[in-house]
């Protein structure tokens, strides 16, 4: 017996009939693939998940669900909850549990979302600059490297502010930033946002905000009224769309910046006992705003989805065996309307073994070429669950 | 040589039966197989290549008893030495003519892989199939497929050849061909040709003519 011939004369056969072999192979691949590309997403994105979840150890949030707080400050995903204020952030901070890092993640940009933070979230993520610079002053911001490679954008370009309504002309103001610098990648949502000081998210979010000096008599067609030294413009003044060396000084706040929003606060505890405390100190009814484990939100969501992912999958095994039992039947239909071909090669000298392995060798060449495919397109998913799991959380 | 000695054969729950006391044919010879049809030419072609085993007597081939062969080792036996042609060619389809010419050696034959290919080619050659090479067997016509036929059939250089009907599908101008074709590799190779036909205007091309008449057969006992 020639192993080589008979797969030769299997490998003839099912050329000869591309489409019906091609479909085989197709069906084939997608029953093994379904099932293996709901269990690498699964997995995969627990384990993205929960390594980001493992590097944020508490957060602090409004009350409400834990959930969205974490998704919101973990994947920036649109805030469902109301805005926290800038006063618990000074109170955790003054608690000196660990480091203490503000999060305002309302905003966009180039449908990427605009983090309103301080410094010490870049180290936190470990997150350096990789082409220009940190953000120094009001108007600056760095962005994420995909945005960055997806827009063609570079530091010294501006990004500009999405209005959250375009019929809210009094609300939040696009505000052009200047670029300062484009973020290594840490292939984390980080990547596809843009981040700026916090006071800069104040801006576009209205509560600060810069224009020309109406003591200046070149701006004397924007005065209302003035009242000794107070000055009340008209709504011809100019109000500034982007913050400049000429300009910066105008840029001013109005009320208590204490009770500017926030959307959440990451706490990095210095130790075991500082987490402990920190997490009794949030914990009664009577506290503002509630302290949450990330990982534990993380973890009841990933149970989730593989609670529905399960049943998803017995259904899949399901119609993967509806499936095989019906390439079987096209091989058996197959191999009988061919059976004048193999007592052809039985009467010239085809032993039975022979036979049995040409039939064979043509079900294992489509079994192995349809778990391949599955494979490879399995192999193709889980390097695409990354990217894809953020824009699924949105 | 073919020589067969008392042998008995029956189908299983079937009433056809066939006995032949004796039979032989030497090499080199063309022997015509006649009769009308069920008179058990194919059966005998069948018992003869070691497809069918008799129930009694004996066949033998240059000395291998065909009729003792188990069926991997008689399977073997007519891979590499006996050449089969049928009324109905039985090319593959999916196969190319040189790929249904060299089928023997594919389904295991042990060769020379580069005397057979060239044997085979020089064949097709010599049969005028030679511009298909590379052509499947559903571009050609009912001669041509059957010189195809032949062709594998000699591409191993089998101590017998075994043709059922050969020329039965094919017009005058083919039977003649595909006839002189195999007698003429019996003479020229020295070897054993046996052909069964009912086409009784081909028979002066034979050295020698069996009639199957109907006392070839008998009733077997249903028990």
């Amino acid at each position: 017996m020639r192993a080589g011939g008979i797969a030769y004369l299997s490998w003839k056969h099912l050329s000869y009939r591309p489409l019906r072999t091609l479909t085989l192979v197709a069906a084939i691949a997608l029953t093994i693939y379904l099932p293996l590309a709901l269990y690498v997403f699964t997995s995969e994105s627990t384990r993205i998940l929960q390594e980001r979840a493992r590097s944020t150890p508490l957060l602090l949030g409004p009350k409400g669900s834990s959930l969205d707080l974490t998704l919101n400050a973990l994947y920036f995903t649109s805030q469902e909850l109301p805005s926290l204020k800038h006063l618990a952030y000074t109170k955790l901070a003054k608690e000196r549990f660990g480091t203490t890092i503000p999060i305002h993640a309302r905003f966009h940009a180039k449908e990427a979302p605009i983090i309103g933070t301080s410094l010490a979230y870049f180290d936190a993520r470990t997150l350096p600059v990789a082409e220009g610079r940190m953000i120094t002053r009001l108007g600056d911001c760095v962005i994420g490297a995909r945005l960055a490679r997806r827009n063609d954008l570079h530091p010294g370009d501006r990004i500009t502010s999405s209005p959250e309504n375009v019929f809210d002309l009094a609300g939040v103001y696009p505000l052009r930033m200047r670029i300062t610098g484009i973020l290594a990648a840490n292939h984390t949502p980080d990547d596809d946002a843009v981040f700026a000081d916090l006071k800069t998210t104040w801006v576009i979010e209205g509560l600060a905000h810069g224009h020309q000096d109406l003591a200046n008599p070149t701006a004397a067609d924007a005065v209302r009224k003035r009242e000794g030294n107070s000055i009340q413009a008209n709504a011809s003044v100019v109000e500034f769309n982007e913050v400049t060396e000429n300009n910066i000084a105008s840029f001013h706040f109005h009320g208590d910046p204490e009770h500017y929003p926030l959307s959440s606060v990451i706490l990095i505890p210095k130790d075991k006992k500082s987490r402990a405390l920190a997490l009794g100190a949030y914990q009664g009814p009577s506290s503002s705003g509630q302290l949450v484990i990330p990982l534990d939100a993380v973890t009841q969501l990933t149970e989730t989805l593989f609670a529905t992912s399960k049943m998803t999958f017995a259904a899949f095994l399901l119609l993967g065996l509806t499936a095989f039992a019906l390439a079987a039947l096209v091989f058996l239909l197959s191999f009988r309307l061919r059976e004048r071909e193999m007592q052809t090669y039985a009467k010239i000298g085809a032993r039975t073994a022979s036979l049995v392995m040409l039939k064979s060798t043509e079900v294992a060449i489509v079994l192995i070429s349809g778990i391949v495919l599955a494979l490879l397109s399995a192999a193709i998913t889980k390097s695409f669950s990354a990217g894809l799991l953020p824009q699924l959380l949105n | 040589m073919l020589t067969v000695n008392e042998i008995v054969f029956s189908y299983p729950r079937s009433s056809f039966g066939l006995r032949i006391d004796h039979f032989a044919c030497s090499p080199g010879s063309a022997t015509a197989i006649v009769g009308p049809s069920g008179c058990g030419k194919t059966t005998f072609l069948n018992l003869a290549a070691g497809i069918l085993q008799p129930q009694e007597g004996r066949i033998q081939l240059d000395g291998t008893v065909v009729s003792m062969l188990g069926a991997s080792a008689s399977a073997t036996h007519r891979l590499s030495h006996i050449g089969l042609i049928f009324q109905e060619f039985e090319l593959v389809e999916h196969l190319t003519v040189r790929e249904n010419i060299l089928l023997p050696r594919l389904l295991g034959l042990q060769t020379d892989p580069d005397a057979l290919e060239k044997r085979a080619r020089k064949l097709a050659e010599e049969t005028g199939i030679g511009p298909y090479w590379n052509t499947r067997p559903d571009n050609l016509s009912h001669g041509e497929r059957q010189r195809v036929a032949i062709c594998r059939a000699l591409s191993i250089n089998p101590r017998i050849v075994l043709a059922d009907e050969p020329t039965g599908n094919l017009d005058p101008t083919n039977k003649r061909m595909v006839l002189d074709l195999m007698v003429n590799f019996a003479k020229v190779a020295n070897r054993t040709l046996v052909v069964a036909t009912h086409d009784l205007a081909l028979l002066e091309a034979f050295d020698e003519v069996v009639q199957f008449e109907n006392l070839n057969q008998f009733a077997p006992d249903p028990s």
